[in-house]
């Protein structure tokens, strides 16, 4: 066997049957529920789950499954049911709810989306994932702004308008909103207007909004991180890590130690608040420099207005310093990048602590890794006192989350390709879905061992979720939810109900 | 319904394709009724509909489209084409008659002569007095009570391409796989329009099926047609049929030996199970394969289904206007038959081609040609005994002949350069040759020079002309400098015109446009074409320069590796006994141009990004396959190279590097079929992947078995 794929040297287990994550979340759904991206805090981590499957195909094992149409949001599950996004039809958004045992459809909207922009392959229209406190759920769609529904009706409660973001690269939106006590929290940071906002859940009216004027495109999910008996707004953007204060949406601190462009969200265990980034390039390679390789398309060295979209004009002429028509060297800084924040792309694994005030930089970053391990895109998993990563190749590797150590570095889990979805735990697993449609699951320990590789014949991007002692898969085109073996594969139709 | 015909075949459920008003029939021959650019375009819609507004505020006057009586469903689909494409370009309504109405500022006029009386009565003697079966005329008239265009020609066919060069006026681009409408407005002006032209190369064809899973042999009947609908709005007017004698088409008996072989793809079974990079293309398939052509034991059964699937493309090639040929192999027999002429002597050898030549007709009688091709590769001694066999062979027994009882035309392919002097000697009578120009197997400066250097002399002759690089479009490509001379040539009097041949459809759609437009009107560049095509896709000059200078790394590119060892081509085009795993884990000197090549891949990869971001939203999706092709590239060389270093540690007793190398391929080899697999649009671009998981990532995972085995030793 190719030494890549052969997983953990050795077969020892270390079952830890210890205590997991506990993540604070005042949503209102109940334990055991995964009300928003990644679960609770955004977490990845399913604490009271038992009997978890471990084999599974789009064949066996299956619960129920739906095709739905192509999307790249997680399922999230919620008061017994499944919420689920799809784009439906050229210019249609589906929102679909399920019974969450049966995979019955309560209920199902298709919104006319108008003229869609253009996105960035992997990203897709249906990439936001919706949040539930179980008697509502909030689905944020880029040109419908948020839509808040009646959870067991689908009755239509509220609809807020956001305006829709904006990135010099063309990414496409990817934001999700989380909820906090009654608040419903959003944070879009693009290259146009990045903000942070609170929205009353039961009104859609809006309570706060904070600018971040410092950060450029990125796509961290805000998570909630309680330090000192205080319980702060926690949002990574471009080189800095910042609490904000939830009720008003007022920073409190800032960590100034990321790099430039963040797609990862953190994960918070205790009051330590750990990230792992990948950005592209070293540490000089500040946005300008992508700018002028990818946007400069006569490739003079300089931008024009041609060159970018119009949205972009007016951040244009901010930079234009001399009038001339054209971004060169630092003008192109003082139109896109705070002179504040000019940080540039590297490798680094962090652990933060909460409660801070003020710069927090030289105070609460407990231990940074210059460590290639991290993925630009999925996001770390802390469970059991270990920071699990895994990135392009299928190259994973584990930190301890106390003081950053290795526990392994660089070993492969079977299944090359690329990694959008980020690892989830429960039960004692790990489950790490690939781009190219394997789900491996591991145990959980001190080595990576590999328990099962499952083909489920179709691209995934969307993060898996864990609820009902089940495990819920989005592929591109379908819903699948998987449940542990009785010893006989289950045999399940293409779309099928229990 | 607007959207274009790959997308539409791979988006659209057959129920909702059923509901469709238009008929099958049209839909399935009939780019327009099927094709647009937009409905996977938001803007591309946006714009169609403030055309449409623009329409309004001039008042939203019909189109009257006069289409007389049309003779037989080439002519009939003409007339659907033409409304479709009215409607389409002008969104205004379209009011179909067949006479002449007494008065209209807004006619079209469509149809031969013969069927539509209003083609000549409105041009008066400005019709053409005897327009050839090609010319195609394209006329505005103005008088007191009408004023508009005829859209006619000297044959239904022909009036089939003025339809869609109509269309090309009013900015459409038709392309082998899709078609690109004007974004905005579009001014419906039907004046000042003058053009009868007859083409300048009298055969405009191409090749179809092939002899190995890429070509289009693993493409439904009904891709094929939506093929053979773009290539006639290209104003192709020929396929060639490329099949060998194992695939299931031909049945013959000879000596007591039945043919038994059947299978599509060269008896490979290309699997797609368990973790096969790029299978994502490959949603609900476990294995390549041509739904139409299911394999089976059943040999009966598969020439059956072979019979109906040839059948089927002749049907459509001839609605569509074109004359078909089935191309049989003089010298290629399935396995079964290779002991049966051992030390046979020459009268048993043209026996046997006899049976194979009889038994090519009666696969698909309604062929117009057959043709057999010479192998490629063969000397010129060996192609003149092929020769005479073949003569002898047609000396026997009564002339072939079509349908309709008249003879065969037979045309011989791809002899050897050496053999264009001797010809008139050595063809059997009334054959006709095609010559295998700009040959990218390495032999390309000869049959370049023999093909300037020919003279027909009386034998009626066509190029091949490969729409391809020096690797046959496995590595992203674009045609050398050379095919730019040739295609033009073709157009000279001593030839008759060309067969557009390619492995891989890939990145090729500037020079098949170029190719075919130039092939009936003589004059544009290959680079004026790219300006005209790209400025209208990206609808940006900038990114229209990067394009080109993405497509020109690509030329330099596969220049550089012409003649590598190992050859970075398709498996099977490669002519190697090996397979690919045996040519590259070879421990050699890294091949010089390697390392630039890879710069030059690398470089088009940026330009195709560079130029994508800015382009308009319609095309974003075409641009990014051809980056994505250029991704696939510099992963595909990296992991080569790292199986050659693989190879010289593995010599050098170094196995802990050689394994390391080997995963580094691995990997390499994975992220490049992974990266088509994001963009794969052809049933070629699946037949690419699963043919190269077959022949280097499984044997690559074997081989790393093996390396870890005797590192545990």
């Amino acid at each position: 066997m190719p030494r890549f794929l052969r997983g953990g040297r050795s077969s020892l287990l270390m079952v830890l049957a210890g205590v997991l994550v506990s993540a604070s979340l005042a949503t209102g759904a109940s334990a055991g529920d995964w009300p928003q991206f990644r679960g609770p805090n955004a977490s990845g981590v399913a604490a009271d789950a038992t009997n978890l499957p471990v084999e599974f195909s789009a064949t066996e094992n299956v619960a129920w499954s739906k095709e739905l149409g192509k999307g790249i949001a997680c399922p999230v599950i919620a008061g017994g049911r499944c919420f689920s996004t799809a784009l439906v039809g050229d210019q249609l958004f589906g929102i679909f709810c399920f019974d969450a045992l049966t995979g019955k459809e309560l209920w199902k909207k298709e919104l006319k989306t108008g003229p869609l922009p253009d996105i960035m392959p992997p990203n897709e229209h249906a990439s936001s994932t919706p949040v539930s406190d179980g008697e509502r759920v909030y689905v944020y769609f880029s040109t419908l702004g948020m839509l808040a529904y009646d959870a067991a009706t689908g009755k239509e409660l509220w609809t807020s308008p956001i305006q829709q973001p904006f990135y010099l690269m063309g990414w496409g939106a990817a934001q999700s909103p989380i909820l906090y006590q009654d608040m419903l929290i959003y944070s879009q940071d693009d290259d146009l207007d990045p903000f942070l906002t609170a929205i009353d859940k039961y009104t859609g009216k809006v309570l706060w909004r904070t600018k971040r004027p410092e950060m450029l495109g990125g796509y961290a999910t805000p998570v909630m991180c309680t330090a000192n008996g205080r319980t702060d707004l926690v949002v990574a953007g471009t080189g800095k890590m910042k609490g904000y204060n939830p009720a008003t949406g007022e920073e409190i601190w800032t960590c100034n130690s990321l790099l430039r462009t963040i797609m990862t969200t953190p994960v918070v265990v205790d009051d330590r608040i750990f990230i792992s980034v990948q950005s592209y390039g070293d540490t000089a390679r500040v946005l300008k420099y992508a700018l002028l390789q990818w946007k400069d398309t006569n490739q003079d060295g300089k931008l024009e207005k041609s060159e970018l979209a119009k949205q972009f004009w007016t951040k244009f002429d901010k930079g234009d310093g001399d009038g001339d028509g054209f971004l060169v060297d630092d003008e192109i800084d003082a139109a896109f990048q705070a002179p504040t924040n000019m940080v540039g792309g590297g490798n680094i694994i962090q652990a933060i602590r909460g409660g801070g005030t003020g710069d927090v930089t030289d105070t609460h970053l407990i231990w940074n890794l210059d460590n290639s391990a991290p993925s630009n895109i999925s996001s770390p998993l802390a469970v059991n006192g270990q920071l699990f990563l895994v990135k392009k190749g299928g190259i994973s590797a584990s930190f301890s989350t106390e003081d950053g150590s290795e526990v392994w570095d660089r070993r492969r889990i079977r299944n090359l390709g690329n990694y959008y979805a980020s690892p989830i735990a429960g039960d004692g697993k790990i489950y790490v879905a690939g781009e190219n449609g394997f789900v491996v699951v591991l145990q959980q320990g001190d080595k990576p061992k590999i328990l099962a590789r499952n083909d489920l014949r179709d691209s995934i991007v969307a993060t898996p979720a864990i609820a009902e002692n089940r495990l819920y898969v989005r592929t591109l085109k379908h819903l699948y939810c998987f449940k542990a073996g009785d010893g006989e594969p289950k045999a399940a139709a293409a779309d099928s109900a229990e | 319904m607007l959207n274009s015909a790959w997308s539409f075949l791979h988006r659209t459920s057959k129920a909702r394709f059923a509901a469709l008003v238009v008929p099958a029939f049209l839909l399935v021959c009939s780019g327009i009724a099927a094709t647009s650019s937009s409905a996977a375009d938001p803007a591309g819609k946006a714009a169609e509909q403030k055309a449409a507004g623009g329409q309004q505020a001039a008042g939203g006057e019909p189109i009257h489209l006069v289409i007389g009586t049309p003779q037989g469903p080439t002519e009939q689909l003409a007339a659907s084409e033409a409304e479709s494409l009215l409607k389409h370009l002008f969104k205004v309504p379209v009011n179909t008659s067949a006479s002449v109405p007494e008065k209209s500022s807004r006619l079209v006029v469509v149809g031969t002569a013969a069927a539509n009386p209003g083609v000549k009565s409105l041009l008066g003697d400005r019709f053409p007095e005897d327009p050839g079966s090609q010319t195609i005329i394209l006329r505005s008239f103005s008088d007191s009570s009408h004023s508009g265009v005829v859209v006619s020609g000297g044959s239904p066919a022909a009036v089939l391409w003025a339809v869609y060069e109509l269309g090309h006026h009013f900015g459409v681009r038709w392309l082998p796989r899709e078609d690109m409408y004007p974004v905005g407005e579009v001014a419906l002006k039907l004046d000042g329009i003058d053009r009868v032209e007859s083409p300048a190369a009298e055969v405009r064809g191409w090749e179809l099926l092939g002899t190995s899973a890429l070509g289009t042999t693993a493409w439904s009947l009904d891709q094929h047609r939506l093929l053979l609908g773009q290539l006639a709005k290209l104003r192709c007017n020929h396929v060639v049929l490329t099949v060998t004698d194992s695939q299931p088409f031909l049945d013959y008996e000879f000596l007591g030996q039945h043919k038994k072989t059947t299978g599509l793809f060269g008896g490979k079974n290309y699997s797609l199970e368990g973790d096969s990079p790029g299978r994502t293309a490959f949603p609900d398939e476990r294995r390549l394969l041509n739904p139409d052509l299911p394999p089976t034991k059943d040999s009966a059964a598969a020439l059956a289904a072979g019979h109906k699937f040839l059948s089927g493309l002749v049907q459509q090639a001839h609605l569509l206007g074109m004359t078909v040929e089935l191309s049989i192999p003089l010298g290629h027999l399935p396995q079964e038959f290779r002991g049966v002429l051992y030390q046979a002597a020459p009268k048993e050898h043209a026996r046997l081609l006899r049976t194979r030549l009889e038994a090519a007709v009666a696969a698909c009688p309604e062929i117009d040609g057959l043709a057999v091709r010479l192998p490629e590769n063969g000397t010129a001694r060996s192609q003149l005994k092929q020769l005479g066999v073949l003569k002898l062979a047609l000396s026997e027994g009564d002339a072939l002949q079509k349908k309709d009882g008249t003879p065969l035309p037979l045309t011989v392919q791809h002899p050897h350069p050496a053999l264009l002097p001797h010809l008139r000697d050595n063809l059997p009578a009334g054959a006709a040759i095609s010559v295998l120009a700009g040959a990218p197997s390495g032999t390309e400066a000869d049959a370049t020079e023999a093909v300037e250097s020919f003279t027909p002399d009386g034998i009626a002759a066509r190029m091949t002309l490969p729409v391809a690089g020096p690797t046959f479009g496995m590595l992203s490509q674009f045609p050398g400098a050379e095919f730019e001379s040739l295609v033009v040539r073709t157009s000279g009097k001593q030839w008759r015109g060309f067969v557009a041949s390619c492995w891989m459809i890939g990145e090729i759609d500037l020079p098949v446009l170029w190719m075919f437009r130039t092939g009936f009107t003589p004059g544009q560049t290959l680079k004026e074409a790219h300006e005209d095509l790209f400025q209208s896709l990206t609808i940006n000059p900038a990114a229209t320069d990067r394009l080109w200078k993405g497509f020109q790394h690509i030329r330099s590119g596969e220049e550089l590796l012409a003649g590598s060892v190992p050859a970075l081509t398709v498996p099977q085009a490669a002519g190697a006994a090996t397979g690919l795993i045996e040519q590259y884990f070879q421990p050699r000197e890294q091949p010089a141009d390697w390392e630039e090549a890879g710069k030059e891949y690398n470089a088009a990869f940026v330009e195709m990004y560079r130029a994508r971001g800015p382009s308009h939203l319609r095309s974003k999706q075409f641009l990014f396959y051809y980056a994505k092709r250029s991704e696939f590239v510099v992963s595909w060389l990296a992991g080569a190279e790292a199986l050659r270093k693989a190879a010289e540690a593995r010599k050098a007793d170094d196995l802990d590097t050689a394994i390391e190398q080997v995963d580094t391929a691995i990997e390499s080899f994975y992220n490049a079929l992974d990266t088509l697999g994001d963009v794969a649009r052809t049933a070629t671009d699946r037949a690419q992947i699963a043919v190269l998981n077959a022949e280097l990532f499984r044997p690559l995972m074997a081989l790393s078995d093996r390396l870890l085995e005797a590192a545990d030793q």
